[in-house]
Protein backbone atom coordinates (compact mmCIF):
# COMPACT_ATOMS: atom_id res chain seq x y z
CA UNK A 1 0.00 0.00 0.00
CA UNK A 2 2.56 2.41 0.84
CA UNK A 3 5.05 1.45 -2.05
CA UNK A 4 1.86 2.22 -4.05
CA UNK A 5 1.47 5.65 -3.07
CA UNK A 6 4.75 6.20 -2.67
CA UNK A 7 5.03 5.35 -6.75
CA UNK A 8 1.46 7.55 -7.38
CA UNK A 9 3.85 10.69 -5.34
CA UNK A 10 6.31 10.07 -7.95
CA UNK A 11 4.32 10.05 -10.94
CA UNK A 12 2.36 13.00 -10.27
CA UNK A 13 5.77 15.21 -9.17
CA UNK A 14 6.86 13.86 -12.96
CA UNK A 15 3.94 15.12 -14.54
CA UNK A 16 3.93 18.25 -12.47
CA UNK A 17 7.53 18.97 -13.53
CA UNK A 18 6.68 17.85 -17.08
CA UNK A 19 3.88 20.53 -17.49
CA UNK A 20 5.70 23.05 -15.79
CA UNK A 21 9.02 22.49 -18.00
CA UNK A 22 6.30 22.54 -21.16
CA UNK A 23 4.49 25.85 -19.81
CA UNK A 24 7.86 27.78 -19.94
CA UNK A 25 9.84 25.90 -22.76
CA UNK A 26 6.55 26.53 -25.17
CA UNK A 27 5.60 30.37 -24.00
CA UNK A 28 10.04 31.02 -25.03
CA UNK A 29 9.62 28.63 -28.49
CA UNK A 30 6.05 30.73 -28.94
CA UNK A 31 7.70 33.98 -28.30
CA UNK A 32 10.74 33.00 -30.61
CA UNK A 33 8.49 31.84 -33.48
CA UNK A 34 6.71 34.74 -33.46
CA UNK A 35 9.87 37.46 -33.47
CA UNK A 36 11.21 35.11 -35.95
CA UNK A 37 7.65 35.32 -38.32
CA UNK A 38 7.75 38.88 -37.45
CA UNK A 39 11.73 39.33 -39.03
CA UNK A 40 12.20 39.82 -35.56
CA UNK A 41 14.76 37.87 -33.22
CA UNK A 42 12.33 37.60 -30.13
CA UNK A 43 14.01 37.60 -26.80
CA UNK A 44 17.69 37.32 -26.08
CA UNK A 45 18.95 39.25 -23.54
CA UNK A 46 17.41 37.02 -19.85
CA UNK A 47 20.07 34.00 -20.68
CA UNK A 48 21.79 34.93 -23.59
CA UNK A 49 21.99 34.41 -26.72
CA UNK A 50 18.72 33.32 -26.93
CA UNK A 51 16.64 33.81 -23.99
CA UNK A 52 15.92 30.52 -22.46
CA UNK A 53 15.80 32.38 -19.10
CA UNK A 54 13.11 34.49 -20.34
CA UNK A 55 10.29 32.69 -19.31
CA UNK A 56 11.61 31.60 -15.68
CA UNK A 57 12.39 35.10 -14.93
CA UNK A 58 8.39 35.84 -16.15
CA UNK A 59 7.38 33.29 -13.98
CA UNK A 60 8.78 34.49 -11.34
CA UNK A 61 7.70 37.98 -11.57
CA UNK A 62 4.31 36.78 -11.88
CA UNK A 63 4.33 34.76 -8.67
CA UNK A 64 5.50 37.13 -6.65
CA UNK A 65 3.09 39.93 -7.97
CA UNK A 66 0.24 41.60 -5.98
CA UNK A 67 -2.97 39.27 -5.84
CA UNK A 68 -5.87 41.59 -6.80
CA UNK A 69 -9.28 40.34 -6.22
CA UNK A 70 -11.95 42.84 -7.75
CA UNK A 71 -14.59 44.17 -5.02
CA UNK A 72 -17.09 43.14 -7.16
CA UNK A 73 -16.17 39.81 -7.80
CA UNK A 74 -17.57 36.17 -6.68
CA UNK A 75 -15.27 35.52 -4.35
CA UNK A 76 -15.15 31.96 -3.93
CA UNK A 77 -15.51 31.04 -7.37
CA UNK A 78 -13.05 33.77 -8.72
CA UNK A 79 -10.02 31.89 -6.58
CA UNK A 80 -11.59 28.57 -7.92
CA UNK A 81 -11.37 28.93 -11.48
CA UNK A 82 -7.90 29.08 -11.91
CA UNK A 83 -7.56 25.58 -9.90
CA UNK A 84 -10.72 23.73 -12.14
CA UNK A 85 -8.64 25.20 -15.31
CA UNK A 86 -5.29 23.54 -14.06
CA UNK A 87 -6.59 19.57 -12.62
CA UNK A 88 -8.01 19.07 -15.67
CA UNK A 89 -4.86 19.69 -17.74
CA UNK A 90 -2.93 17.42 -14.94
CA UNK A 91 -5.74 14.51 -15.50
CA UNK A 92 -5.16 14.56 -19.06
CA UNK A 93 -1.48 13.30 -18.55
CA UNK A 94 -2.42 10.21 -17.03
CA UNK A 95 -3.53 8.71 -20.42
CA UNK A 96 -0.30 9.79 -22.31
CA UNK A 97 1.86 7.20 -23.33
CA UNK A 98 5.09 8.70 -23.02
CA UNK A 99 6.91 4.89 -23.92
CA UNK A 100 6.32 1.53 -24.01
CA UNK A 101 4.67 0.71 -19.75
CA UNK A 102 5.35 4.28 -19.59
CA UNK A 103 2.26 5.84 -18.57
CA UNK A 104 0.38 6.72 -15.71
CA UNK A 105 -2.46 4.18 -15.82
CA UNK A 106 -3.57 2.22 -19.45
CA UNK A 107 -7.51 3.18 -18.91
CA UNK A 108 -9.31 0.65 -21.03
CA UNK A 109 -11.38 4.12 -21.79
CA UNK A 110 -8.34 6.13 -22.39
CA UNK A 111 -9.45 8.44 -25.53
CA UNK A 112 -13.29 8.41 -24.03
CA UNK A 113 -11.27 9.40 -20.12
CA UNK A 114 -9.37 11.92 -22.37
CA UNK A 115 -11.71 14.06 -24.17
CA UNK A 116 -14.54 14.23 -21.43
CA UNK A 117 -11.76 15.74 -18.82
CA UNK A 118 -10.56 18.04 -21.76
CA UNK A 119 -14.00 19.58 -21.50
CA UNK A 120 -14.01 20.79 -18.40
CA UNK A 121 -11.42 23.31 -19.25
CA UNK A 122 -14.35 25.06 -20.17
CA UNK A 123 -16.32 24.84 -17.32
CA UNK A 124 -13.11 26.75 -15.91
CA UNK A 125 -13.20 29.27 -18.51
CA UNK A 126 -16.74 30.18 -17.87
CA UNK A 127 -16.50 29.78 -13.88
CA UNK A 128 -14.05 32.41 -14.67
CA UNK A 129 -16.04 34.70 -16.77
CA UNK A 130 -18.94 34.76 -14.74
CA UNK A 131 -16.94 35.42 -11.14
CA UNK A 132 -15.66 38.48 -12.68
CA UNK A 133 -18.00 40.50 -13.19
CA UNK A 134 -16.37 42.14 -16.37
CA UNK A 135 -18.66 42.46 -19.66
CA UNK A 136 -15.73 41.39 -21.26
CA UNK A 137 -14.70 38.05 -19.35
CA UNK A 138 -18.53 37.60 -19.74
CA UNK A 139 -18.56 37.86 -23.31
CA UNK A 140 -15.63 35.03 -23.42
CA UNK A 141 -17.52 32.76 -21.46
CA UNK A 142 -20.48 33.04 -23.42
CA UNK A 143 -18.28 32.60 -26.69
CA UNK A 144 -16.78 29.60 -25.07
CA UNK A 145 -19.75 27.58 -24.60
CA UNK A 146 -21.03 28.47 -28.19
CA UNK A 147 -17.67 27.40 -29.76
CA UNK A 148 -17.71 24.32 -27.43
CA UNK A 149 -20.84 22.91 -29.16
CA UNK A 150 -19.36 23.65 -32.43
CA UNK A 151 -15.84 22.28 -32.26
CA UNK A 152 -16.44 18.95 -29.93
CA UNK A 153 -18.67 17.32 -32.18
CA UNK A 154 -16.23 16.45 -34.99
CA UNK A 155 -13.39 16.66 -32.61
CA UNK A 156 -14.49 13.44 -31.06
CA UNK A 157 -16.18 11.76 -34.29
CA UNK A 158 -12.62 11.61 -35.78
CA UNK A 159 -11.49 10.39 -33.07
CA UNK A 160 -13.76 7.61 -32.96
CA UNK A 161 -12.70 6.48 -36.53
CA UNK A 162 -9.31 6.20 -35.10
CA UNK A 163 -10.73 4.07 -32.17
CA UNK A 164 -12.86 1.81 -34.87
CA UNK A 165 -9.41 0.89 -36.80
CA UNK A 166 -7.71 0.29 -33.59
CA UNK A 167 -10.37 -1.93 -31.82
CA UNK A 168 -9.69 -0.26 -28.42
CA UNK A 169 -10.26 2.72 -26.48
CA UNK A 170 -7.06 2.16 -24.73
CA UNK A 171 -3.99 4.90 -25.83
CA UNK A 172 -1.24 1.94 -25.60
CA UNK A 173 -3.09 -0.06 -27.65
CA UNK A 174 -3.90 2.47 -30.23
CA UNK A 175 -0.03 3.40 -30.51
CA UNK A 176 1.30 -0.48 -30.75
CA UNK A 177 -1.83 -1.30 -33.47
CA UNK A 178 0.24 1.51 -35.58
CA UNK A 179 3.33 -0.33 -35.97
CA UNK A 180 3.08 -0.76 -39.53
CA UNK A 181 1.68 2.40 -40.61
CA UNK A 182 0.37 5.61 -38.58
CA UNK A 183 -3.13 6.09 -38.98
CA UNK A 184 -2.10 9.43 -40.50
CA UNK A 185 -1.72 7.63 -44.09
CA UNK A 186 -4.87 6.07 -43.13
CA UNK A 187 -6.79 8.76 -41.60
CA UNK A 188 -5.77 12.08 -43.81
CA UNK A 189 -9.38 13.81 -43.69
CA UNK A 190 -9.72 12.57 -39.96
CA UNK A 191 -6.60 13.92 -38.86
CA UNK A 192 -7.15 17.46 -40.33
CA UNK A 193 -10.61 17.50 -38.85
CA UNK A 194 -9.05 16.73 -35.38
CA UNK A 195 -5.88 19.03 -36.17
CA UNK A 196 -8.77 21.81 -36.40
CA UNK A 197 -10.76 20.72 -33.89
CA UNK A 198 -8.33 20.73 -31.22
CA UNK A 199 -7.13 24.55 -31.99
CA UNK A 200 -10.37 25.29 -31.35
CA UNK A 201 -10.48 23.16 -28.07
CA UNK A 202 -7.09 24.71 -27.11
CA UNK A 203 -8.80 28.01 -27.67
CA UNK A 204 -5.74 28.64 -30.14
CA UNK A 205 -5.08 31.47 -32.84
CA UNK A 206 -7.51 31.40 -35.48
CA UNK A 207 -9.90 29.87 -32.50
CA UNK A 208 -8.86 32.31 -29.91
CA UNK A 209 -13.03 34.00 -29.92
CA UNK A 210 -12.79 33.91 -25.88
CA UNK A 211 -9.76 35.93 -25.25
CA UNK A 212 -9.89 38.07 -28.40
CA UNK A 213 -7.63 40.94 -27.31
CA UNK A 214 -8.59 42.99 -30.30
CA UNK A 215 -12.60 43.18 -28.82
CA UNK A 216 -12.54 41.90 -25.65
CA UNK A 217 -9.15 43.20 -23.81
CA UNK A 218 -8.01 39.59 -22.49
CA UNK A 219 -11.85 37.59 -22.84
CA UNK A 220 -12.36 35.41 -19.99
CA UNK A 221 -9.05 36.83 -18.02
CA UNK A 222 -9.46 40.36 -18.28
CA UNK A 223 -9.47 40.64 -14.24
CA UNK A 224 -6.48 38.04 -13.50
CA UNK A 225 -3.45 39.04 -12.53
CA UNK A 226 -0.25 37.86 -10.69
CA UNK A 227 -0.04 33.77 -9.70
CA UNK A 228 -3.64 33.10 -10.86
CA UNK A 229 -3.54 34.50 -14.20
CA UNK A 230 0.27 32.34 -14.46
CA UNK A 231 -2.49 29.56 -13.46
CA UNK A 232 -4.38 30.19 -16.60
CA UNK A 233 -1.29 30.23 -18.62
CA UNK A 234 0.31 27.28 -17.42
CA UNK A 235 -2.89 25.13 -17.82
CA UNK A 236 -3.34 26.92 -21.63
CA UNK A 237 0.32 25.97 -22.81
CA UNK A 238 -0.02 22.56 -20.99
CA UNK A 239 -2.95 22.05 -22.94
CA UNK A 240 -1.08 22.77 -25.98
CA UNK A 241 1.43 20.06 -24.95
CA UNK A 242 -1.12 16.88 -23.62
CA UNK A 243 -3.04 17.82 -26.69
CA UNK A 244 0.13 17.91 -29.45
CA UNK A 245 0.46 14.19 -27.36
CA UNK A 246 -2.65 13.18 -27.74
CA UNK A 247 -2.41 13.72 -31.66
CA UNK A 248 0.99 11.92 -31.60
CA UNK A 249 -0.80 9.38 -29.91
CA UNK A 250 -3.84 8.79 -32.50
CA UNK A 251 -2.46 9.40 -35.61
CA UNK A 252 1.24 9.93 -35.77
CA UNK A 253 2.70 6.43 -34.38
CA UNK A 254 3.10 7.24 -30.58
CA UNK A 255 6.56 6.81 -29.55
CA UNK A 256 7.53 4.50 -32.45
CA UNK A 257 10.30 5.47 -34.52
CA UNK A 258 13.59 3.99 -35.84
CA UNK A 259 17.27 4.45 -34.02
CA UNK A 260 16.16 6.67 -31.04
CA UNK A 261 14.67 5.58 -27.85
CA UNK A 262 10.59 5.76 -27.67
CA UNK A 263 10.43 8.55 -25.25
CA UNK A 264 12.77 11.10 -27.41
CA UNK A 265 10.43 9.84 -29.96
CA UNK A 266 7.58 10.63 -28.54
CA UNK A 267 8.85 13.91 -27.17
CA UNK A 268 10.28 14.97 -31.01
CA UNK A 269 6.89 14.03 -32.44
CA UNK A 270 5.25 16.21 -30.00
CA UNK A 271 6.89 19.57 -29.92
CA UNK A 272 6.64 19.35 -33.74
CA UNK A 273 2.88 19.20 -33.50
CA UNK A 274 3.32 22.00 -30.91
CA UNK A 275 5.43 23.84 -33.64
CA UNK A 276 3.14 23.37 -36.01
CA UNK A 277 0.50 24.99 -33.63
CA UNK A 278 2.70 28.01 -32.93
CA UNK A 279 3.25 28.76 -36.62
CA UNK A 280 -0.57 28.97 -37.24
CA UNK A 281 -1.24 30.70 -34.44
CA UNK A 282 1.38 33.32 -36.39
CA UNK A 283 0.15 33.50 -39.99
CA UNK A 284 -3.84 33.28 -40.15
CA UNK A 285 -6.10 36.13 -38.51
CA UNK A 286 -8.76 35.27 -36.23
CA UNK A 287 -12.31 33.94 -37.76
CA UNK A 288 -15.39 35.48 -36.37
CA UNK A 289 -17.62 33.64 -34.25
CA UNK A 290 -20.26 32.79 -37.17
CA UNK A 291 -17.37 31.83 -39.14
CA UNK A 292 -16.41 29.49 -36.37
CA UNK A 293 -19.61 27.80 -36.25
CA UNK A 294 -20.27 27.46 -40.14
CA UNK A 295 -16.81 25.71 -40.55
CA UNK A 296 -17.45 23.09 -37.19
CA UNK A 297 -21.39 22.62 -38.48
CA UNK A 298 -21.48 22.40 -42.23
CA UNK A 299 -17.45 21.39 -43.32
CA UNK A 300 -15.74 19.23 -40.18
CA UNK A 301 -18.73 17.85 -38.69
CA UNK A 302 -19.93 16.22 -42.46
CA UNK A 303 -16.17 15.81 -43.32
CA UNK A 304 -16.00 13.51 -39.90
CA UNK A 305 -18.86 11.77 -40.01
CA UNK A 306 -17.85 10.78 -43.74
CA UNK A 307 -14.87 9.74 -42.58
CA UNK A 308 -16.65 7.75 -39.77
CA UNK A 309 -18.65 6.27 -42.45
CA UNK A 310 -15.92 5.22 -44.98
CA UNK A 311 -13.77 3.99 -42.34
CA UNK A 312 -16.71 1.77 -40.71
CA UNK A 313 -16.81 0.41 -44.46
CA UNK A 314 -13.10 -0.47 -44.72
CA UNK A 315 -12.62 -2.34 -41.04
CA UNK A 316 -16.65 -4.20 -41.80
CA UNK A 317 -15.01 -5.45 -45.41
CA UNK A 318 -11.34 -6.16 -44.88
CA UNK B 1 -18.01 23.15 -53.82
CA UNK B 2 -14.89 20.64 -53.57
CA UNK B 3 -12.45 22.58 -55.62
CA UNK B 4 -13.92 25.82 -53.38
CA UNK B 5 -12.68 23.69 -50.37
CA UNK B 6 -9.39 22.80 -51.93
CA UNK B 7 -8.84 26.63 -53.35
CA UNK B 8 -9.02 27.21 -49.52
CA UNK B 9 -7.07 24.54 -47.97
CA UNK B 10 -4.02 25.66 -50.98
CA UNK B 11 -4.50 28.92 -50.04
CA UNK B 12 -3.96 28.08 -46.75
CA UNK B 13 -0.75 25.99 -46.91
CA UNK B 14 1.11 28.85 -48.97
CA UNK B 15 0.03 31.49 -46.06
CA UNK B 16 1.88 28.68 -44.25
CA UNK B 17 4.83 28.14 -46.72
CA UNK B 18 5.08 32.04 -46.80
CA UNK B 19 5.39 32.20 -42.53
CA UNK B 20 7.89 29.41 -43.02
CA UNK B 21 10.23 30.89 -45.34
CA UNK B 22 9.99 34.00 -42.99
CA UNK B 23 10.81 32.55 -39.92
CA UNK B 24 14.40 31.14 -41.59
CA UNK B 25 15.05 34.18 -43.19
CA UNK B 26 17.04 37.51 -41.87
CA UNK B 27 15.79 39.03 -38.95
CA UNK B 28 16.05 42.82 -38.86
CA UNK B 29 16.17 43.77 -34.79
CA UNK B 30 18.92 45.99 -33.82
CA UNK B 31 21.05 44.87 -30.87
CA UNK B 32 21.13 48.00 -29.58
CA UNK B 33 23.51 49.08 -27.73
CA UNK B 34 25.76 46.34 -29.30
CA UNK B 35 24.89 47.58 -32.27
CA UNK B 36 24.16 51.35 -33.58
CA UNK B 37 22.45 53.47 -36.22
CA UNK B 38 25.41 53.95 -39.25
CA UNK B 39 24.16 57.74 -38.83
CA UNK B 40 24.17 60.30 -41.62
CA UNK B 41 27.13 62.91 -41.99
CA UNK B 42 23.99 65.57 -41.46
CA UNK B 43 22.78 63.85 -38.17
CA UNK B 44 21.90 66.26 -35.84
CA UNK B 45 22.94 65.10 -32.32
CA UNK B 46 24.17 67.92 -29.41
CA UNK B 47 25.54 70.97 -30.97
CA UNK B 48 29.28 70.92 -29.94
CA UNK B 49 32.49 73.61 -30.67
CA UNK B 50 34.65 72.97 -33.75
CA UNK B 51 38.53 73.35 -32.46
CA UNK B 52 41.02 75.04 -34.61
CA UNK B 53 43.33 72.83 -36.00
CA UNK B 54 46.52 75.08 -35.30
CA UNK B 55 45.91 76.08 -32.44
CA UNK B 56 43.41 73.27 -30.86
CA UNK B 57 41.66 76.02 -28.99
CA UNK B 58 37.60 76.65 -30.22
CA UNK B 59 37.07 78.76 -33.53
CA UNK B 60 34.36 80.00 -31.70
CA UNK B 61 34.56 84.34 -31.71
CA UNK B 62 31.71 84.55 -29.39
CA UNK B 63 29.99 86.34 -31.65
CA UNK B 64 26.44 85.09 -30.00
CA UNK B 65 24.83 84.32 -32.66
CA UNK B 66 24.16 80.78 -32.14
CA UNK B 67 22.62 82.31 -28.52
CA UNK B 68 20.34 84.84 -30.50
CA UNK B 69 19.31 81.91 -32.99
CA UNK B 70 19.22 79.31 -30.05
CA UNK B 71 14.57 79.44 -29.70
CA UNK B 72 14.68 77.71 -26.22
CA UNK B 73 17.72 79.47 -24.68
CA UNK B 74 19.58 76.57 -24.21
CA UNK B 75 23.31 78.10 -25.39
CA UNK B 76 24.74 80.85 -22.72
CA UNK B 77 28.08 82.29 -23.80
CA UNK B 78 30.88 84.24 -21.68
CA UNK B 79 33.24 86.20 -22.96
CA UNK B 80 35.89 89.37 -22.17
CA UNK B 81 37.17 92.08 -23.87
CA UNK B 82 41.07 91.24 -24.01
CA UNK B 83 44.12 94.49 -24.52
CA UNK B 84 43.51 94.11 -28.04
CA UNK B 85 40.43 95.30 -27.70
CA UNK B 86 38.85 91.93 -29.04
CA UNK B 87 36.38 89.26 -27.54
CA UNK B 88 37.59 86.25 -26.45
CA UNK B 89 35.60 83.50 -25.08
CA UNK B 90 35.76 82.25 -21.63
CA UNK B 91 32.95 80.09 -21.31
CA UNK B 92 30.62 78.20 -23.07
CA UNK B 93 27.97 76.28 -22.34
CA UNK B 94 25.08 73.70 -23.41
CA UNK B 95 21.93 73.12 -21.84
CA UNK B 96 21.32 69.25 -23.18
CA UNK B 97 18.13 69.72 -20.78
CA UNK B 98 16.73 72.22 -22.91
CA UNK B 99 17.98 71.67 -26.27
CA UNK B 100 15.57 70.47 -29.21
CA UNK B 101 18.86 69.71 -31.47
CA UNK B 102 17.36 71.68 -33.93
CA UNK B 103 20.69 72.89 -35.70
CA UNK B 104 19.92 76.59 -36.20
CA UNK B 105 22.88 77.32 -33.68
CA UNK B 106 25.32 75.52 -36.07
CA UNK B 107 23.46 76.58 -39.35
CA UNK B 108 23.60 80.10 -38.74
CA UNK B 109 27.61 80.12 -37.20
CA UNK B 110 29.01 82.43 -39.72
CA UNK B 111 32.85 81.00 -38.69
CA UNK B 112 32.12 77.09 -38.72
CA UNK B 113 32.73 77.13 -35.17
CA UNK B 114 29.68 74.74 -34.14
CA UNK B 115 28.60 71.17 -35.84
CA UNK B 116 25.55 68.46 -34.84
CA UNK B 117 27.77 65.87 -33.19
CA UNK B 118 26.29 62.27 -33.67
CA UNK B 119 26.09 61.64 -29.65
CA UNK B 120 22.55 61.07 -28.88
CA UNK B 121 22.91 59.34 -25.59
CA UNK B 122 22.00 62.54 -24.14
CA UNK B 123 20.24 61.41 -21.15
CA UNK B 124 21.66 62.22 -17.14
CA UNK B 125 20.92 61.46 -13.65
CA UNK B 126 20.63 65.67 -13.14
CA UNK B 127 20.13 68.52 -14.64
CA UNK B 128 23.20 70.12 -13.59
CA UNK B 129 24.81 66.74 -15.21
CA UNK B 130 22.99 67.82 -18.48
CA UNK B 131 25.09 71.22 -18.64
CA UNK B 132 27.84 70.83 -20.72
CA UNK B 133 30.57 73.30 -20.43
CA UNK B 134 33.90 74.65 -22.89
CA UNK B 135 35.89 71.79 -22.11
CA UNK B 136 33.64 69.26 -22.71
CA UNK B 137 31.78 70.46 -25.98
CA UNK B 138 36.02 70.88 -27.20
CA UNK B 139 36.93 67.40 -26.30
CA UNK B 140 34.05 66.09 -27.83
CA UNK B 141 33.96 68.56 -31.16
CA UNK B 142 37.86 67.31 -31.31
CA UNK B 143 36.41 64.73 -33.39
CA UNK B 144 34.55 66.48 -35.75
CA UNK B 145 36.42 68.42 -38.94
CA UNK B 146 33.73 70.54 -40.43
CA UNK B 147 30.08 71.97 -39.69
CA UNK B 148 27.43 69.62 -40.66
CA UNK B 149 25.03 71.96 -40.89
CA UNK B 150 26.40 73.95 -43.84
CA UNK B 151 27.95 73.33 -46.97
CA UNK B 152 28.92 69.22 -46.73
CA UNK B 153 31.28 68.27 -49.54
CA UNK B 154 29.69 65.59 -51.71
CA UNK B 155 32.74 63.77 -50.60
CA UNK B 156 31.32 63.33 -47.43
CA UNK B 157 28.26 61.72 -49.09
CA UNK B 158 29.76 59.72 -51.20
CA UNK B 159 31.96 57.89 -47.97
CA UNK B 160 29.25 57.86 -46.12
CA UNK B 161 27.54 55.47 -48.96
CA UNK B 162 30.67 53.71 -49.83
CA UNK B 163 30.46 52.56 -46.08
CA UNK B 164 27.00 51.21 -46.24
CA UNK B 165 25.00 54.06 -46.65
CA UNK B 166 21.86 53.55 -44.02
CA UNK B 167 22.33 50.31 -42.11
CA UNK B 168 23.05 49.13 -38.61
CA UNK B 169 27.11 48.81 -37.78
CA UNK B 170 27.77 45.83 -35.98
CA UNK B 171 30.86 45.94 -33.29
CA UNK B 172 34.28 43.64 -34.32
CA UNK B 173 36.66 42.13 -32.01
CA UNK B 174 38.68 45.09 -32.03
CA UNK B 175 35.83 47.49 -30.82
CA UNK B 176 35.45 48.61 -34.44
CA UNK B 177 31.53 48.50 -36.17
CA UNK B 178 30.90 47.44 -39.41
CA UNK B 179 27.88 48.25 -41.61
CA UNK B 180 25.49 44.50 -41.01
CA UNK B 181 22.40 44.98 -42.70
CA UNK B 182 21.80 47.55 -45.55
CA UNK B 183 18.29 49.10 -45.43
CA UNK B 184 17.94 51.57 -48.40
CA UNK B 185 17.03 49.74 -51.55
CA UNK B 186 19.77 49.59 -53.84
CA UNK B 187 22.62 49.77 -51.60
CA UNK B 188 24.78 46.98 -51.58
CA UNK B 189 26.20 44.75 -48.31
CA UNK B 190 29.57 46.23 -47.67
CA UNK B 191 31.90 44.25 -45.36
CA UNK B 192 34.45 47.32 -45.01
CA UNK B 193 35.31 48.18 -41.52
CA UNK B 194 34.23 52.25 -40.28
CA UNK B 195 35.90 53.55 -37.28
CA UNK B 196 33.73 54.18 -34.41
CA UNK B 197 32.18 57.37 -33.81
Amino acid sequence: MWQQLFWSVIKFLLILAFLSFNALFLVWLERKVAGFIQYRLGPTRTGKPHGYLQTIADAIKLLSKEDIIPTQADRKVFILAPLVMIIPTLLLHIVIPFGPQLIVKDLQNGVLFFFAISGFTTLAIVMAGWAANNKYSLIGAIRAISQLISYELPLIISVVAVVILAGSMSTETIVTSQASWPYLFLQPLGFLVFMIAALAELNRVPFDLLEAESELVAGYNTEYSGMRWAFFFLAEYGNIAVMSAMAVTLFLGGWQGPFLPPLVWFLIKTYLVAFVALWIRWTFPRVRPDQLSVLGWKYLLPASLVNLAFTSIYVVLV
Amino acid sequence: MISRIGKVLLALAQGMGLTFKKLLGPKYTMQYPEERWHVAPTFRGMPVLLPNPETGTAKCTACGICARNCPVDAIAIESETGEDRKKKLTGYSVDMARCIVCGLCAESCPFNGLTMANEYELAGYTREQLVYTLPELLAIGSQYTFNNQKDVPQSVFTAYFAEGGFCYLQPTADEKFVPRVPLLPGSSRVTKEVSQR
